[in-house]
């Protein structure tokens, strides 16, 4: 049964649209782009797709200062955004935040925020140390441990930057630069819809200490 | 002269016989998918309307012309032209006219031969519209041939991570997705290259805004030359 009817679709948007005027305010708008399963919504369908009831936004956590995350984080929290849920993952080093779910209301969208960096020719997503576990990962397909402290999964790099924009619904949102190539990577066959799933995995690294990256190894998925 | 529905899927699986009946050269089926402007309208609109030209992909080492010829000779279309190799003859582009009166108001039909160069795939037509099958000279755009021409282990990827209904429309030798037209399960399918998304994006930037898309097709390069030696000499 899909999830977005009108009304959750007009209060998704003014959700998201709390999101970018906080982002504006601490001036990270530049930076905080559409993906996952949003992406596919506006570039398929012009539209949330249908049964996703929680929305993807990233943000290129390079690009800002830990402060800049802070602020975000707090105007957020200002404007009641965690009211309903508020659930957040960080670097164990530096103790940046990798990811954060939120949502104002029971009857409003879920709302996660992926903090990507580049390392190695890829941008990078993660839970941290929730993804180490192998309900997510099989270890035949990523060789990790108990231990580790994250799982990242990556996107070519070259296929987000540099962000452009996009029209969606009355809003100005960012999106990566070659938004087909991200969907190829991420739902092969994407264009036609499949209820449930996440993206794939295709290419993963293995994080035992985040402030070691000689010891992060990265797994590109061979059938 | 607006297309009736039904002259419509009339087209649509001559085309579809006509094609799905060449051979290819290492054996089986040949690789064959819409591509272009016709390719941009059915993934962008979710239409296949009939409005504009056919253009149809094949690849340029496959020896089809003859079958090509017969076929559609066969479905009531004549060729209308062609752009050719220089040195070797073989065709670059081939226009299909429609020529029976049961077709009268459809679109010719053009069938590019991508020329495989190096890591790209490269393409060509009648650029300067001179009516010569050997032009004065050659315009061809570049596709990465990745996009074109998946791994084993792209495909076998692809389908681990693909619903039942996408793993049925998925060829798993090709890589090429067989989506339905018209209705689910349809007989009348719209052939697509596996890596689609990246293909819209290259040729078709903003594809998603999904507003009547004029012009042609972008390229990464674009490369001129008088004679298709100098293909041979820069090639591979």
């Amino acid at each position: 049964m899909a999830y977005f009817n009108f009304e959750r679709k007009t209060l998704a948007i003014q959700d998201m649209k709390v999101m970018h005027q906080a982002a504006k305010e601490v001036g990270i708008a530049d930076y905080l782009f559409v993906s996952f399963g949003l992406l596919l919504g506006i570039c398929r369908e012009h539209d949330f797709i249908g049964h996703d009831n929680d929305i993807d936004m990233c943000v290129l956590a390079d690009k800002i200062t830990k402060d800049q995350e802070d602020q975000y984080y707090a105007k957020l929290t200002a404007a009641g955004m965690f009211q309903a849920r508020e659930e957040v993952t960080r670097r164990k080093d530096t103790g940046r935040i990798t990811w954060f779910s939120l949502r104002k209301r029971a009857n409003r969208s879920k709302f996660c925020h992926w903090f990507c960096f580049e390392w190695n020719g890829y941008l990078w997503h993660t839970k941290a140390g929730r993804w180490v576990k192998q309900t997510k990962f099989q270890r035949d397909h990523l060789k990790f441990e108990d231990t580790d402290e994250a799982i990242l999964q990556g996107t070519p790099a070259d296929y987000v930057y540099p962000l452009q924009e996009a029209k969606f619904k009355d809003m100005t949102v960012r999106i990566p630069a070659l938004p087909g190539a991200v969907l190829d990577w991420c739902y092969p066959g994407w264009w036609l819809p499949k209820s449930g799933g996440s993206s794939s995995h295709r290419v993963l690294c293995r994080v035992p200490r985040w402030n070691d990256t000689t010891r992060w190894s990265i797994n590109v998925s061979t059938p | 002269m607006k297309i009736s529905e039904e002259l419509r899927r009339r087209v649509v699986i001559r085309i579809q016989s006509i094609m799905d009946m060449l051979n290819s050269e290492s054996g089986g089926r040949l690789r064959w998918f819409y591509a272009f402007g016709t390719f941009l309208e059915f993934m962008a609109s979710r239409t296949f309307s009939l409005n504009y030209d056919i253009d149809i992909a094949v690849f340029y080492e496959e020896p089809v012309e003859g079958q090509l010829r017969g076929g559609f000779a066969t479905y009531g279309y004549r060729l209308d032209g062609a752009i050719r190799n220089d040195v070797t003859g073989k065709p670059f582009n081939l226009h299909f006219k429609p020529d029976h009166e049961t077709l009268a108001g459809t679109p010719t039909v053009d069938i590019f031969f991508l020329y495989p160069y190096g890591s790209r795939r490269i393409y060509t037509y009648d650029v300067e519209r001179e009516g010569k099958e050997i032009p004065s000279n050659y315009l061809f755009k570049v596709c990465p041939r990745r996009w074109l021409e998946p791994t084993d282990g792209d495909i076998q990827f692809a389908l681990r991570g693909c619903s039942p209904e996408q793993r049925r429309i998925l060829n798993e030798k090709t890589g090429i997705w067989r989506y339905h037209l018209y209705e689910p399960d349809s007989q009348y399918e719209f052939p697509v290259p596996f890596n689609y998304g990246s293909i819209l994006d290259l040729m078709y930037p903003g594809w998603w805004y999904r507003q009547n898309y004029k012009g042609q097709s972008k390229s990464l390069e674009v490369i001129k030359v008088k004679s298709c030696k100098e293909l041979h000499k820069r090639g591979s």
